[in-house]
């Protein structure tokens, strides 16, 4: 049996009397939905009162991932029981085969690969480039290279010359019209004499002419060399990046820290979802923001003896929710009084509404320590006034639970960054991509950076625990 | 194949008021029935049934009657079925062939197929397995990895950001976990008859007595919820409350178990202990309050005829009824003692 993720069982929670409490709770959510007029238990609507069937199998799932995260329960006991639901709901026709259907599939209880061991490497770039004659780039904008065990990557942004109508998203992509996909690829040589080719892991474009795209090296170069050139069309002069002078080096780098509880944690990331969403809805309008879903989770910790210290994050969430005008469900307020709302809440919530943010692109290369079974690295900055992009890639991150993709309290990460100048920001995963060994993400932050910052201390809190890198932000200039 | 589930010597078999029921399956070309009679499901177009498994075990051909009956004796102590199926006469799966072939249809899941393999295996643990079946056992390994789509939770901010995962088929557990459930709804889709008898033997294992009975306290949290879905309704029905606010426990003990209750009206809460045999000897009969009594336990059977105990009202002792089955309800006969 596996337990929470990170924490393992937690022997002063009685795990019979959690279980008993989830099967109990699956059993009164199928009364529910068999009361419901079948319309009702299938029609996807919005603006009905009562969660559909479909919602009401999910909402399960995040509660009983939570306990399984809190340790009360473990996740076996957790994915069966949901299971068990959806079964029972599929065997009634309430929710689609496509839900039985992903029951049924085994291939969702992989775990993910561990991060190779070895050394990792992000090496700022920080160029522009205009785009060679075939490669359908007006420009070419590169930002970092990571090199690590398994894979080498080249982080890259840029302009189309003749934009598609429609976005599109490839990995090892074979779109028509995506720059790196034809025969004259990028091209690499290092100080050994060595060759490398590039070929595009994955890329997209946004409609609107934006390209980004991951290059991944090969072969992967070899620890010890000292630079690599890179030559990213036929003609055009390489671009020298220096491995030697960001070797590893300076000692050890911090491991993480202790992490609150895990139902502290699953709260502070819902708390700082709905701050994200107060700085980036138009007009700071939040009210719409829905926190039922973590109301059901408070309630289930609280009745397994599993919410313990984490009232004092209710507290901050009841608080924060209250500010922004968000409906605050009584089950919230029931388990805990208002609380202060911690200093970089504050600080957000007072710089909200800035939009003095430098406009420029930055390397912003660094390495987290792992956290967890799961390595992040730093790769890329984008910065405009209301805001910034920070790209990520990742090892070794979990698939999320099923049911749960939609849900901020079962968000595995929560990330925090600093700059120099003492402003506090909040980041949320946008687009990206996974597999079960690599993961690529954009970190939308906000609110905007300080107009004279240079670095930034990025912080992931995971279940296990939270690590930090700070990075330079050596601005460049697009072209 | 033999009934495993004996009952204590001095009650009636569980299956003593679940009258035979019957179906027709499709067997290759042909429409085949399964016949279900005192706690046991047979092929009644398969004498051998024995014989074939074995063949098949051997790499013979496989049809579908012998797998259900083979499924059937798998998931004989298998609480997934009673955490999928029927929680009450009026609850009706509406789980049939059509929706089997639904999932089949969609590439996700293959039916069973290695019940009988494993059965060889457990007959004959030294025994060498030809070589098309080594093959058949071997885990399936796609070569293609899986591709699905969802959109992060920046959906909400309607920037329609797309997150793509993929990954590699780990068979293993969980590939079993996914067959094993599969081949429940197989047998859920058999109907409400068959729903109701599985279900039965099921409780019947763990109750006192059972098969698995030794292993009950491990499994405390399932018993639990397998009660309480199938009491809670009835018991909230026949006392006018609501099933959330009845409290139900596994009983353990020779007598009958505990009723109580408090308050009135809908806030009425209920308290309830009942052995988790009462599923199956009352709750899959179709007993559970009958001629207004809450039903606590089968003293005489011999269908139609029951001779049952029934609790009249919450505090109240029971009393012993007789009952007999007609048109698919159970009346109240004369003669009945209080």
């Amino acid at each position: 049996m596996t337990l929470g993720q990170g924490h393992g069982p937690d022997p002063l929670l009685d795990h019979v009397r959690a279980e008993t409490y989830l099967r109990l709770r699956a059993e009164a959510e199928l009364r529910r939905v068999l009361a419901l007029p079948r319309d009702d238990a299938t029609n996807d609507d919005d603006e009905a009162e009562e969660l559909t069937a479909e919602h009401g199998l999910r909402r399960h799932s995040v509660v009983a991932q939570a306990l399984a995260q809190a340790g009360a329960i473990g996740r076996g006991v957790a994915d069966s029981v949901t299971e068990e639901l959806a079964a029972a709901l599929f065997a009634r026709s309430r929710v689609g085969g496509s839900d039985m259907a992903d029951v049924l599939r085994p291939e969702r209880h992989g775990q993910p690969a561990r991060p190779p061991a070895g050394p990792y490497l992000a090496v700022p770039v920080g160029i522009t480039l205009p785009g060679g004659p075939g490669s359908g780039l007006a420009e070419v904008q590169l930002f970092a290279l990571v090199i690590a065990p398994d894979r080498a990557i080249l982080t890259t942004a840029g302009r189309l010359r003749n934009p598609a109508r429609k976005p599109v998203r490839g990995r090892r992509s074979h779109h028509a019209g995506l720059p790196f996909d034809g025969p004259e690829t990028p091209t690499g040589t290092d100080d050994r004499g060595n060759s490398y080719t590039m070929y595009a892991d994955s890329s997209s474009s946004d409609g609107d002419g934006n390209w980004t795209c991951l290059l991944s090296l090969s072969p992967i170069p070899q620890p010890g060399a000292r630079w690599l050139e890179l030559t990213m069309s036929p003609g055009s002069p390489p671009v020298r990046v220096d491995l030697a002078s960001h070797g590893a080096g300076g000692g050890p780098a911090p491991g993480p820290a202790a992490a609150a509880s895990p139902a502290e944690r699953m709260v502070d990331t819902v708390a700082h979802r709905l701050l994200h969403a107060s700085l980036t809805y138009p007009d700071d309008d939040v009210s719409w923001y829905d926190l039922s879903e973590i109301a059901d989770i408070v309630t289930a910790l609280d009745a397994v003896g599993a919410l313990g210290a984490a009232r004092g994050a209710v507290g901050r969430l009841v608080t924060l929710a209250g500010r922004l005008r968000v409906r605050i469900p009584p089950a919230l307020s029931a388990v805990a009084q208002p609380a202060g709302l911690p200093a970089a809440w504050q600080n957000i919530l007072e710089n909200r509404d800035r939009g003095d943010g430098p406009t420029g692109l930055a390397p912003a290369a660094a390495v987290l320590p792992e956290l967890g079974g799961t390595r992040f690295v730093l790769a890329g900055m984008r910065s405009g006034a209301a805001g910034a992009v920070l790209q990520a890639l990742a090892w070794g991150v979990p698939q999320p639970p099923q049911f749960t993709f939609f849900t901020d309290a079962a968000k595995q990460w929560s990330w925090t960054a600093r700059d120099d100048k003492g402003r506090w920001h909040v980041a949320t995963e946008g687009s990206g991509s996974s597999s079960d060994r690599h993961a690529e993400m954009e970190l939308e932050l906000a609110p905007a950076l300080h107009p004279d910052a240079r670095s930034l201390e990025v912080t992931v809190t995971g279940p296990s625990g939270q690590v930090s890198a700070t990075v330079p932000l050596d601005w460049w200039s697009e072209q | 194949m033999s009934n495993p589930e004996q009952p204590a010597a001095a009650s009636p078999p569980w299956w003593a008021l679940l009258p035979p029921a019957q179906t027709g399956v499709s067997c290759g070309e042909h429409t085949h029935q399964l016949h279900w009679i005192d706690g046991s499901l047979i092929a009644l177009d398969h004498p051998d049934a024995e014989g074939e498994r074995v063949l098949a075990a051997l790499g013979g051909d496989r049809c579908e009657c012998i797998d259900l009956v083979e499924s059937w004796g798998a998931h004989g102590d298998d609480l997934e079925v009673l955490a999928i199926g029927p929680r009450s006469a009026a609850d009706k799966l509406t789980i049939g062939p059509g929706e089997i072939e639904q999932l089949q249809g969609g590439g996700m899941w293959r039916p069973p197929a290695h019940g009988s393999v494993l059965s060889f295996a457990r007959l004959r643990p030294h025994a060498t397995l030809p070589a098309r079946l080594r093959a058949r056992l071997t885990p399936h390994r796609a070569t293609q990895s899986r591709v699905s789509a969802f959109f992060s939770g920046s959906h909400i901010a309607g920037s329609g950001s797309a997150f793509v995962i993929s990954g590699p088929r780990t068979p293993g557990q969980p590939e079993r976990d996914a067959e094993r459930r599969a081949g429940l709804l197989s047998l859920l889709a058999l109907g409400g008859e068959f729903q109701f008898r599985l279900s039965a033997t099921v409780a019947a294992a763990w109750a006192d007595g059972g098969s698995r009975a030794g292993d009950a306290a491990t499994r405390r949290p399932a018993l639990v919820a397998a009660l309480a879905g199938r009491v809670a309704p009835a018991a909230a029905a026949w006392l006018g409350t609501e099933p959330d606010l009845v409290d139900v426990v596994p009983h353990e003990g020779p007598d009958w178990g505990r009723l109580q209750a408090t308050g009135t009206g809908s806030e009425r809460k209920v308290s309830v202990a009942l052995p988790v045999g009462w599923l199956a000897s009352v709750w899959a009969a179709g007993l559970a309050v009958t001629a207004g009594h809450l039903i606590v336990a089968v003293t005489e059977a011999a269908w139609p005829d029951a001779t049952v105990l029934g609790v009249p009202e919450p505090g109240a002792d029971p009393v012993t009824l007789k009952l007999r089955a007609a048109d698919g309800a159970w009346t109240r006969q004369p003669g009945a003692m209080q």
